[in-house]
Formats: C-alpha cells, sequence, structure tokens
C-alpha cells in the first residue's frame, strides 16, 4: 500500500483535478431524487465499445455506464473503485487488485476476478478490437488468484499504470455475458456496466438515454432517474436548447456564449483548469523550421497573453511550460519568462537566421475549420506580420488536417506550421513522448506527431519519467523534459484552456474533473 | 409511354454511374484518411496498413471503383467504415426523414407559391403584386441557415409554439413543421415569380378572351383555364428545383438537428467513409433522376396534347 499512498499524496497536489463546484448547494438543500437530465453534446459518439475508439463523447457516456477498478476521487485522489485496495510489488511490475464484493452489472451478472481477465484479455486480444497493440504495452499478463483478488503484471515499470486505470475507457468493465450475447453490436445496440446508469438506447444523431441503476454499489446513488445526451453540432441551436429550457447543461459550449451568459443569473458558467493545449507545431523536417532559431524567433513573436484574452475570453491561462498549472511539474518560476512577447528580439533573431525585410519569411498556416481556431490563426498571422513574417491561413477540415499531420509511413509532412487543440487528459506519458519523440517504446497517437523534431537527450528522459515510480523523482525528470522542450521550441504553446460547461441555475451536485467528463450521480435538479 | 420510360430509366444509368465516379475521385483526391479517423487513437501505421488492405484502400482509386460498381450490382452498398453498420440499412433509416423534408418545404412552397403568383399576375402593377416582388426578394435572399435561426428564436423560444426541430418519433410531425418553412421559402420566392410571368404570358392568349366572352367566371378563367396551360414553365422548374431543395436539406438538417441524409452526407465526407459518401450520393442521385422523370410525365396530365412514344 505504499505505492497507492504515495499516489494519493501525488494526486492531491494536482491542483484543481476535480472542483466541488456543486457541493456547497447540496449542503444547503435538501438532495432532490429523480428527474431527467437533458445534457446537450457537440458531436455524437461513436460507440460504446471499450475497444474500439468511441471519441470524446463515448467516454463521456460509458463514464456513466461503467466502472473503473480505480476511480478518482472527488479531491483528484485515487480512490478504490471496483478494487477495494491494489499494491505493487517489489518488483514494481507486478500490481494486486482485492475486488470489491457483491457487485452485480446492469444485467445481473457478477462482478468477480474472472470479469476483470476477461475484459482485459479481451482487450489484449487483437482480432477483437482496436486498442489491443496500445494496451499490450500497459498489462502483460493478468492473473486470477482467487475469486476476488486479481494479479497484473506490466511489461515494465509503467509510472502512468494506475493513471490509465483511472481515466481509459478502454479498461473499464462491461458484462462478459452481454458481450457474448451481443457481438458485433455491442457497444451500438447494448452497453452493460456496474456504473451508476444503464444504457437504454442510442439512436444515432439524435439521442444516447440512460436510466437510474437501482443497484448501484454506492449506496443511495445516483440521484436522477434518466439522462439523454443530444448530439448537437450547431452551436445557436444550443443555446437555443439551453435558453428554452430544453438543456440543462450544454457540454462545451462556445466560449462567447459562455462569457454571454456568465452574468445571467439563469445559467452557471461551470469553468474548471483542463488539460486542453493550444499550440501551435512546426514541421521540423523542412527548412526553416529545422532551424531552431527561427522557431525561438516566431516563439517570441507571438503574443500569447493577448491571444488567451482575445481568442479564450479568459478561459484560458497562458502557457509557462509544457504542463499547465494543475500539474505537479509545473514550475511556478517559469510564469512570464517563457518566450514573453519581444516583437525585436524576435525581428532580431530572425535576422541572425538570414531572413529580413528584403528576403522575408513566408509561411502557411494549418488550421481547421472551427471559428476559434481560425480567429488564433488570424491574430497570429497580425502578429508575426510585426515582425515582417508573412503568414497565409489555410483552413482545412479536421480529416484533412490528420491527413497532412500524418503522412503515409516513410514519408515526410509537407505542411509548414499547424495550429490546433488537443485534449491531454491526465496528461500522461504518452503526452510527452508523442509531443517530443517520435521513437516511444509504445505505439503513439496518430494526432500530436513530434513532426520530424528529434533531441537525444529526450529519449532517455522521456523513458526515465515513464519508469520511475517515485512521483517527487518524476516531477524532477519531467521539469528536465520541459526545459529542453521550451528551449527547442519544436512547438509554440499558446495557452491550457480551461474546461467550460453551462448548466441551468436548477443543477446542483456537480463536479468537473481535466478531463471534463461530469461524474453524473451526484447531480440533481432542483426544480 | 412505357418504351419511354425504360429507355429515359436506361440513360439515366450513365448520369448516376457520372456523378458516383466523379464524387469518388474528387473524395479521394481530397487530404484525409478514412482509417486513421476510424482507429482515432488506436492508429499505429501497421496495423492501418492491414486494416487499409481488408477494406480494399491500398487499390488503385480505379480498381476501388469498379470493385463499387460490382458490389452495387449485386445490391450491395457495402459497410460504413465510420459506423460499422450496413450502408443500405442507414440510408433505409434517414431517407424517409429527408423526404419528408424536401417533400413539405416543396408542398408549402407551391401552395404559398401559387396563388400568390396568380393573385401577383391578375393585380398587375398593384399593391398586392409590390407586395409579393418584395417577399420573393426577401424569400431569395435570406440564407436558409439565417431564417431556420430566426424562425427558432421566434416560434420556439419567444412563442413556444413549436419544438425546434428535432426528431419526429420524438418531438411529432411538428418537428418538421419550422425547417420545412425554412427551406421552403426561398423555393416560393423562385416559383411565384416563375408563376406569375407565365400566367401574364397566358392571360394575354386569345383562349383566355374566349372564355371570357363565354361568360366563364374570374375564378374559372383563371385556375381551369390560364393556370393549367401557364403550368408546364412551373412544373419545369419545380423539378429542376428539387435537386437545390436536397442540397438545403444538408443545412437545414445541421440547423434543426435532423438526423435526415444530409447530416449523414456531412458525416460520410468528415469521416472520408467513401461506401457510406458513395452511397448516399448514389441515392440523392437517382431520386434527382426520379424527380426528373416524373416532371417529364407530368407534361402528359398539363397539356393533353403531349405524348409520349
Amino acid at each position: 500500500m505504499t505505492a497507492m499512498r504515495q499516489r494519493v499524496c501525488w494526486v492531491l497536489l494536482m491542483v484543481l483535478l476535480m472542483f466541488p463546484l456543486g457541493s456547497n448547494l447540496v449542503m444547503a438543500q435538501a438532495i432532490r431524487r429523480g428527474g431527467t437530465l437533458n445534457a446537450i453534446v457537440k458531436e455524437d459518439m461513436l460507440n460504446l465499445n471499450p475497444v474500439v475508439d468511441g471519441g470524446f463523447e463515448g467516454e463521456m457516456v460509458d463514464d456513466q455506464i461503467s466502472d473503473s477498478l480505480v476511480n478518482v476521487g472527488p479531491h483528484g485522489e485515487t480512490v478504490p473503485g471496483l478494487a477495494t485496495s491494489w499494491a505493487v510489488a517489489a518488483d514494481a511490475v507486478t500490481y494486486t487488485f482485492r475486488l470489491r464484493q457483491g457487485v452485480t452489472f446492469h444485467d445481473g451478472t457478477p462482478f468477480d476476478a474472472e470479469v476483470v481477465k476477461f475484459n482485459w484479455d479481451r482487450m489484449l486480444d487483437p482480432k477483437v478490437g482496436y486498442a489491443a497493440r496500445q494496451y499490450s504495452n500497459l498489462i502483460k499478463s493478468v492473473r486470477v488468484v482467487d475469486k476476488y483478488t486479481i494479479e497484473v503484471v506490466t511489461p515494465r515499470p509503467n509510472a502512468d499504470f494506475i493513471d490509465s486505470l483511472t481515466t481509459d475507457d478502454e479498461v473499464r468493465m462491461h458484462s462478459p455475458t452481454a458481450i457474448q450475447k451481443w457481438g458485433k453490436d455491442y457497444g451500438s445496440k447494448a452497453a452493460v456496466g456496474t456504473g451508476p446508469f444503464k444504457f437504454v438506447e442510442w439512436v444515432p444523431d439524435q439521442r444516447i438515454v440512460l436510466e437510474r441503476n437501482d443497484h448501484y454499489w454506492k449506496p443511495g446513488l445516483p440521484y436522477l432517474d434518466r439522462i439523454i445526451y443530444r448530439p448537437t453540432p450547431e452551436e445557436s441551436l444550443r443555446m437555443i436548447f439551453l435558453r428554452a429550457r430544453r438543456a440543462d447543461v450544454v457540454f462545451e459550449p462556445s466560449l462567447a456564449d459562455a462569457k454571454r451568459l456568465t452574468k445571467d443569473s439563469r445559467f452557471v458558467v461551470v469553468s474548471a483548469p483542463g488539460s486542453t493545449l493550444n499550440f501551435m507545431y512546426f514541421n521540423t523536417c523542412k527548412a526553416p523550421f529545422n532551424d531552431i532559431r527561427v522557431r525561438q524567433a516566431l516563439s517570441y513573436g507571438v503574443d500569447r497573453k493577448a491571444i488567451a484574452e482575445a481568442v479564450f475570453l479568459g478561459f484560458a491561462e497562458p502557457a509557462s511550460g509544457i504542463f499547465p498549472s494543475w500539474h505537479p511539474a509545473y514550475d511556478k518560476q517559469w510564469e512570464g519568462t517563457i518566450y514573453p512577447y519581444d516583437p525585436i528580439k524576435a525581428k532580431d533573431m530572425l535576422n541572425q537566421a538570414g531572413f529580413n525585410d528584403a528576403h522575408p519569411l513566408s509561411f502557411s498556416l494549418h488550421t481547421t475549420n472551427v471559428s476559434e481556431y481560425v480567429d488564433e490563426v488570424q491574430l497570429v498571422q497580425n502578429q508575426l506580420a510585426k515582425i515582417g513574417v508573412k503568414v497565409t491561413p489555410n483552413v482545412v477540415e479536421k480529416a484533412a488536417l490528420a491527413g497532412l499531420w500524418n503522412p503515409p509511413q516513410g514519408q515526410n509532412p509537407t505542411f509548414d506550421v499547424g495550429l490546433y487543440r488537443l485534449k491531454f487528459g491526465k496528461l500522461t506519458k504518452q503526452y510527452t513522448w508523442s509531443s517530443y519523440s517520435a521513437d516511444a517504446p509504445f505505439e503513439l497517437t496518430w494526432y500530436n506527431r513530434a513532426c520530424g523534431y528529434k533531441n537525444q537527450e529526450m529519449p532517455p528522459l522521456l523513458d526515465n519519467a515513464l519508469t520511475t515510480l517515485d512521483r517527487q523523482q518524476a516531477v524532477a525528470v519531467d521539469r528536465q523534459i520541459s526545459a529542453i522542450a521550451i528551449h527547442d521550441a519544436p512547438r509554440i504553446l499558446l495557452s491550457w484552456g480551461k474546461n467550460v460547461n453551462i448548466i441551468q441555475s436548477y443543477v446542483r451536485g456537480m463536479g468537473m474533473d481535466v478531463q471534463n467528463w461530469f461524474p453524473l450521480e451526484t447531480i440533481w435538479l432542483a426544480k | 409511354m412505357q418504351r419511354y420510360i425504360a429507355r429515359r430509366l436506361l440513360l439515366a444509368v450513365p448520369v448516376v454511374l457520372g456523378v458516383t465516379a466523379f464524387v469518388f475521385a474528387l473524395i479521394h483526391v481530397a487530404p484525409g484518411d478514412p482509417v486513421l479517423l476510424m482507429l482515432g487513437k488506436f492508429y499505429d501505421p501497421q496495423f492501418a496498413a492491414l486494416q487499409r488492405h481488408q477494406l480494399g484502400l491500398d487499390r488503385p482509386i480505379l480498381i476501388q471503383y469498379l470493385l463499387w460498381i460490382a458490389h452495387l450490382v449485386r445490391a450491395d452498398l457495402g459497410q460504413s467504415i465510420s459506423q460499422s453498420t450496413s450502408v443500405a440499412v442507414l440510408l433505409s433509416q434517414r431517407l424517409p426523414i429527408t423526404l419528408l423534408l424536401a417533400g413539405g418545404s416543396m408542398s408549402i412552397a407551391l401552395l404559398l407559391a401559387i396563388p400568390t403568383g396568380v393573385v401577383a399576375a391578375t393585380h398587375r402593377g398593384a399593391y398586392l403584386d409590390h407586395a409579393s416582388r418584395v417577399f420573393a426578394m426577401a424569400g431569395v435572399s435570406m440564407p436558409i441557415f439565417w431564417l431556420g435561426i430566426l424562425l427558432i428564436i421566434v416560434f420556439s423560444l419567444a412563442l413556444g409554439w413549436l419544438p425546434p426541430g428535432g426528431s419526429i418519433d420524438e418531438f411529432g410531425w411538428q418537428a418538421l413543421i419550422l425547417p420545412c418553412v425554412a427551406l421552403g421559402t426561398s423555393f416560393a420566392a423562385l416559383m411565384m415569380r416563375i408563376t406569375r410571368s407565365s400566367m401574364l404570358e397566358v392571360l394575354h392568349e386569345e383562349y383566355i378572351r374566349t372564355a371570357r366572352a363565354k361568360g366563364l367566371g374570374q375564378r374559372k378563367v383563371l385556375y381551369l383555364h390560364a393556370l393549367r396551360n401557364a403550368l408546364i414553365p412551373i412544373v419545369t422548374v419545380a423539378g429542376l428545383q428539387f435537386g437545390t431543395v436536397l442540397g438545403g436539406t444538408v443545412l437545414t438538417e445541421t440547423v434543426f438537428n435532423i438526423p435526415g441524409i444530409g447530416r449523414l452526407l456531412v458525416e460520410a465526407i468528415s469521416g472520408r467513409d467513401y461506401p457510406l459518401l458513395q452511397g448516399t450520393i448514389l441515392m440523392t442521385s437517382l431520386l434527382y433522376v426520379f424527380v426528373n422523370l416524373s416532371v417529364d410525365l407530368l407534361y402528359a396530365a398539363c397539356d393533353p396534347r403531349i405524348r409520349y412514344e
């Protein structure tokens, strides 16, 4: 349990991982049970099958249906979920979990060690889903010790292991009976977990309906009878639904709408620090972006504070390093010191790199057709024009941007510079590896590629951070990584965006975590 | 008549195939990889290559297209890459909604346009004619998404009379009223102008003067003699406009959150879901061909002198 205690201490330091936003209100009023929560989401989910990518919305919905062995607690700590306790052996790769007894799935299937083995063996089977390759780097083997004890061996010491269990959708427990019964349709026509809500139906592009699990293992929860998620891509319609009280909550509204409703007493704009990074990424495979002087000059030429204020309307903090302010590896001393806006210095550095008024630097800046991204690109264009850099905005749809970012195997990307925004959850080592090295010991996601950036110092440090289970030591290593990444500037880290949602004033008991998944089991409606 | 229909249907085959081939080539030229998007966070190059091979995406574009045709001949539209469901099933779920939306919009447009056009023609230069011209200008000028949002704000948010779109199974047929009005308005404006000018032309014909000389009432003259003869250009434009209406459903379905073919098409393009895109384009092309054939057949009903051999 030493490792567990260390982990709890560390996670407690993860400032603002979860905000008990509604807790005061819960104390002040008697909780009202029942009712339906109408939730508006931006896009439809893709699937609830844990071994297939369900998209952000799919993960958010599955969070209500299924449980993991360990969870994130109300103050960000790692707390027991379907496992009541766990320990790591001296070899740093063998974990033993004691499982909760008396838990049943929504279909009545009892939860035990065989269920965990079934789920994780299935996840690791490449014939079943897409998750296998990625998770074979997380779990090497699963062994049933007894009915309520399971032993897991990781391929190597992995500082992310427990964090991955709390955040990843793929490691959640689903009913083996239901998975076998529904076969290929599992995840679209059925999803059966042990969570606070049961899956009722999914009508693509219309609604996802969940209803209360009366036999939830947490006594007294949940409070709501029903949740209906409605995918609504049109921004203005989302606000109309909210104003017409057809929606109780709007997940991820446009920031302009959120700002507008901040002073409206009928609504509460809920925001909390998140892990959404807004950044520009250089294609370091090609000149002149393979020249560190050019990358650093452009970093000085972008006013990140102005962008955070103008585009993100206060819902973002200018980035001071590769970690946001709630992360333990964040160093407060770096605030305001990382590439402060300095157009004169930027122009001098560009001169040294061979660019001047007679021979100006010009490049195309790719982004996707989301209004906030386009606004950001325009601001960057204006700011860089002041140091004589000509930026041509190139707005493409997401699929095209993904194609540019990730060219066919063996080919280098052809774009100049991109601007995008990514949500990184608890910022595991997947984030640092994929951002700053192409040679990870595990499979990297298609997005967030390092775009040719290489520094020989990086891989050993990244590896060290991955295998160091001691959190204090890991923080020191993460800061070294951050320092190199900032110096080399393969990206301009613009800002860390907050998670923003809008709720009706009568929605109570809501928390938010850095991943922006609401724990809806504690929500109730005071109406 | 039957031979004529058969010939027209045969001629439709190259048209539809041409459209699908053009779209197929166009979407393959655009950057973006369906496997990349399908695997999402589980993407890795080796596994992606295997998936591409299984889906046949590693073959030359021409072969891919010919394979699609070969499956089509066997009435197999294939599997959607992004939604892991049969394309035929997805189309069968979404098509009725879009047909209701397009049909409703056309009906509203014609019900609005024909009487207004007739009145404008018979009251040429009067206030009614000017008012109809203003309506026509406004109708053509207002973008569908703008009008749609405006209608939602007034009739759903402020007055609370109608649902702001959504699905029929949840909100009933009322869910289609605002989208049909939004989509039908611009179409009505154009049709009204066509009706007016066509009626003006017919009203100067000698047989109208004869009908009046026989002592027939104004209504009979207008609707039995004049309008029937003025219908051919109206029907022609209505048929041609059907394509515009189908295109308009893409915007309307997005604004009103309606799960029809339009939204499916957007999803197919953004997800680079080639089989779904091909299926959707095939379906809309067939619809367009069918409507145009129906328009040609309607000519005979409008004017008994027209016969198809």
